[in-house]
């Protein structure tokens, strides 16, 4: 038998969105991320707990087309920096000394020419990074759009909680044996319902309860 | 760019969560380490400064090595201990409130980096540290004091032109950046003040801040 947090999953899988809606939900962030900060491209990436990894889940701009799915290991570049030490970073204008010109060949790790990243926190979990990439070169960062980003990330970090409990109830109920599956479906038979009929699902919804909860004391 | 370090250390955990402080022989992974003792450098010319990694591949903020690489500071006796970064691990609150706490008795002063992000996360929150938000004069020695805590001093933290791995430099922003400015400032003080308790420095910043007192 499911404990009761796997059954509120089950119905909540039931009437929430479908993965197409998760999608547009992030890549709204992305793009209203964009838009704020006149950048050319945002990322999401989500942390992946158990393989210690960061996985683009949405991008707009550059990009777009092959960096969604792409992952890699959680504690390495900025963004693995910003997850690590939970606090937001902007890095612009890198420029390489002369002196250390030949050491700069060997170097791998990713050069941006301009990037803002955010850590997605909610409550005490890091859910993963909001990356802004390469705002306009001609203004100066300002601690007004510091601030900016620290909020919006709070925003979008809830919102990617949201989506992130949904997708773990509908795994919930991918891996039940179908009793879940039954309360999934009645609970997204209800939603779909309009009217009269809504009515009488939900009055015959009660009476089942009655008839399925504890009996009434005999006192 | 940043000099010779005195020392420098990587902490990790082992298979038996035993900790393990061994040199490090890898350097700086993500430019973190680097651009901040670049900071203190810039402002403290003569300081001596140690490298405590906390920071490894796969690493993922879960605040044991961060607790571990903090005890190792404290034990160390290091007169001002830079932090730029905190964890929201509420398990680790406790612990690391005692080692804030501690190094505090010890002398040891710790800078920690704020949030300015609504999230609980610490030991910036701890009033035993010193807790460093951003302003965005251009001047390193420009700092304010805040007179609504729990944040309690503003360094210069945006577009702040620091050393980067491979040689390279970077104009960066965050209050990572800011922390390390007010710990350049302490170890000023520090050197020509050794006597000085945490809270008897934390005094001298008040009264020597910006926005404190007449700086005409």
């Amino acid at each position: 038998m499911s404990d009761s947090g796997d059954l509120t999953a089950a119905v909540a899988a039931g009437v929430t969105g479908s993965e197409e809606d998760y999608r547009a939900l992030l890549s709204a962030i992305v793009e209203v991320a964009r838009a704020i900060f006149g950048a050319k491209a945002s990322s999401i990436l989500l942390l992946d707990e158990e393989a210690h990894e960061l996985a683009f889940a949405a991008v707009v701009g550059e990009g777009e087309e092959h960096l969604v799915g792409v992952r890699f290991p959680a504690g390495t570049g900025i963004a693995g920096w910003v997850l690590a030490t939970r606090t937001p970073l902007v890095i612009e204008d890198v420029n390489t000394d002369p002196r250390f010109a030949s050491n700069v060949a060997e170097d791998t790790g990713f050069v941006p020419k301009g990037l803002m990243a955010a850590p997605l926190l909610h409550e005490e979990r890091a859910l993963g990074v909001l990356e802004v990439l390469d705002r306009p070169e001609q203004s100066l960062f300002s601690l007004q759009e510091m601030e900016l980003l620290g909020m919006f990330a709070n925003q979008a970090a809830i919102a990617v909680d949201l989506l992130l409990r949904a997708r773990a109830a509908e795994q919930i109920l991918e891996h039940d044996d179908g009793e879940l599956t039954a309360v999934a479906r009645l609970a997204h038979a209800v939603a779909g319902l309009e009217d009269e009929r809504r009515r009488a699902g939900l009055e015959l919804l009660r009476n089942l309860t009655s008839t399925l909860g504890p009996r009434p004391s005999l006192l | 760019m940043v000099g010779e370090l005195e020392s420098a250390v990587a902490i990790s955990i082992g298979e038996n969560d035993e900790v393990i402080v061994a040199e490090d022989t890898e350097g700086d992974l993500s430019g973190h380490g680097t651009a901040c003792a670049g900071i203190i450098r810039g402002l403290a010319p003569e300081a001596k400064i140690s490298s405590v990694r906390v920071l490894e591949a796969g690493f993922t903020g879960s605040g044991g090595i961060l607790l571990a690489g903090l005890r190792y500071a404290v034990e160390q006796g290091f007169d001002v201990i830079n932090m730029s970064l905190s964890t929201t691990k509420k398990p680790f609150a406790a612990v690391l409130h005692e080692l804030a706490d501690s190094a505090y008795f010890r002398r040891n002063v710790l800078v920690a980096s704020a949030h300015n992000m609504p999230v609980e996360s610490y030991p910036w929150r701890f009033s035993s540290v010193i807790s460093v938000g951003s302003h965005e004069v251009p001047d390193p020695f420009t700092f304010f004091y805040n007179p609504t805590p729990p944040v309690e001093f503003f360094g210069r933290g945006v577009n702040v032109r620091v050393a980067w791995t491979g040689g390279r430099s970077a104009a960066v922003s965050g209050n990572s950046f800011a922390t390390p400015h007010i710990a350049g400032i302490c170890a000023l003080i520090l050197a020509k003040h050794p006597e000085l308790t945490p809270f008897q420095l934390k005094s001298v910043l008040y009264l020597t801040a910006s926005n404190v007192g007449d700086h005409t």
